[in-house]
């Protein structure tokens, strides 16, 4: 019983011995500062072949060359900068995840914020008409009671009428 | 007036959204950007996968308006399109292969058994100048022009409706002009 199970389950371990196995490459590094530019680097720039994966995450054959490439540059002491601009020399902006800011791509890069003003002067605009409106009814219900015309008259208007409210606090203060 | 404004703001951006969205509908978004379009192919030196003691650099690709065919053995497009690159070299265009990440007897073996459309034939094992050019695949067809710059990129299969829609009028265009 023991013996079929460990039969049973042997090819699935061994399907996950190939898939962890699949992507490490074994790379050596002058210094800890340049792995980290790699690895950086690796997560950063997008595989052409297989689109929206990065190239640390990708088996494809492109992206593996990729990755060597990325190593030689990082241990000649290239910077991450040149290593991105000698990858966009070759496959385009489209290699980067985080495109450079120029006139193709403001829109990209400002359109979100553009977004965002539009938001907030469309909030300002409508809070300060609400404003105006309350105020307008404030004044209008003064004005009404000045008038002798009842603040019961049959006009709904504005939000819950305070000057209402207080005087009936009054009144109840003066039976007291 | 302002209130009016409030109203056709959204519109606008929802026009002005819908609109740019609507260009990109059946765009294939594996046809990337060429990085190299209008300039010189990068330089190279290759061996030629027939003698490998002869090499050749980028001067190759220069004096008349070529095709550059990426190709391997392990892609079964270039076998597809093998067939209609045989049709194109007969009628005279000339075309320059390259042999990328292969294996020379098995490249050779390929040419002998479907036949040999190419001019020359550049051998890249490790896909070098291949990564330097911006190839991620095969197959891919460049134009070169007289000059050695790069015209135009066409990623995979060559067709006759892709040679006569994309390639055929820019080969000719550019053919035309050397002669003026």
């Amino acid at each position: 019983m023991k013996k079929s199970l460990l039969f049973l389950l042997t090819p699935f371990a061994l399907l996950f011995a190939a898939a962890s196995l699949a992507d490490i490459d074994v790379r050596n590094f002058e210094t800890d500062e340049a792995r980290d530019t790699y690895q950086a680097l690796t997560r950063e720039l997008r595989c052409p072949k297989c689109q929206n994966q990065d190239i640390a995450d990708s088996n494809a054959p492109i992206a593996q060359d990729m990755r060597a490439q990325v190593h030689r540059l990082v241990e000649e002491g290239k910077s991450h900068e040149q290593v991105v601009d000698y990858m966009i020399e070759r496959f385009g902006e489209f290699v980067t995840y985080k495109p450079k800011v120029s006139s193709e791509t403001y829109l990209l890069w400002y359109g979100p914020w553009v977004f965002v003003a539009i938001g907030l002067v469309a909030i300002v605009a409508i809070a300060r008409k609400k404003r105006m409106v309350a105020h307008q009814n404030d004044s209008d219900a003064k004005k009404g009671k000045e008038d002798g015309v009842g603040l019961n008259s049959e006009e709904p208007v504005g939000p819950p009428d305070q000057s209402k409210s207080v005087q009936a606090l009054l009144d109840k203060y003066k039976e007291d | 007036m302002n209130s009016r404004l409030v109203y056709i703001t959204p519109l606008v951006l929802a026009v002005g959204l819908g609109l740019i969205l609507y260009t990109a509908i059946g765009k294939d978004p594996t046809k990337l950007e060429t990085a190299r379009l209008n300039d010189p192919v990068p330089e190279f030196n290759l061996e030629a996968l027939e003698t490998p003691n002869t090499s050749y650099d980028q001067t190759v690709l220069t004096g008349s308006v070529m095709l550059l065919n990426v190709w391997a053995t392990w892609c079964p497009a270039c076998r597809t399109e093998h067939p209609y690159l045989m049709a194109l070299a007969e009628q005279g265009v000339p075309i320059v292969g390259l042999n990328y990440k292969d294996d020379r007897p098995k490249a050779l073996a390929w040419l002998s058994d479907l036949g040999d459309p190419y001019k020359v034939n550049l051998y890249d094992p490790k896909g070098s100048f291949g990564f330097d050019l911006g190839v991620y695949g095969a197959p891919e067809t460049y134009i070169v022009d007289s000059k050695g710059i790069v015209r135009h990129r066409h990623v995979g299969e060559v067709n006759e409706r892709v040679w006569k829609a994309q390639l055929e009028p820019l080969f000719r265009q550019l053919t035309n002009r050397g002669f003026e």
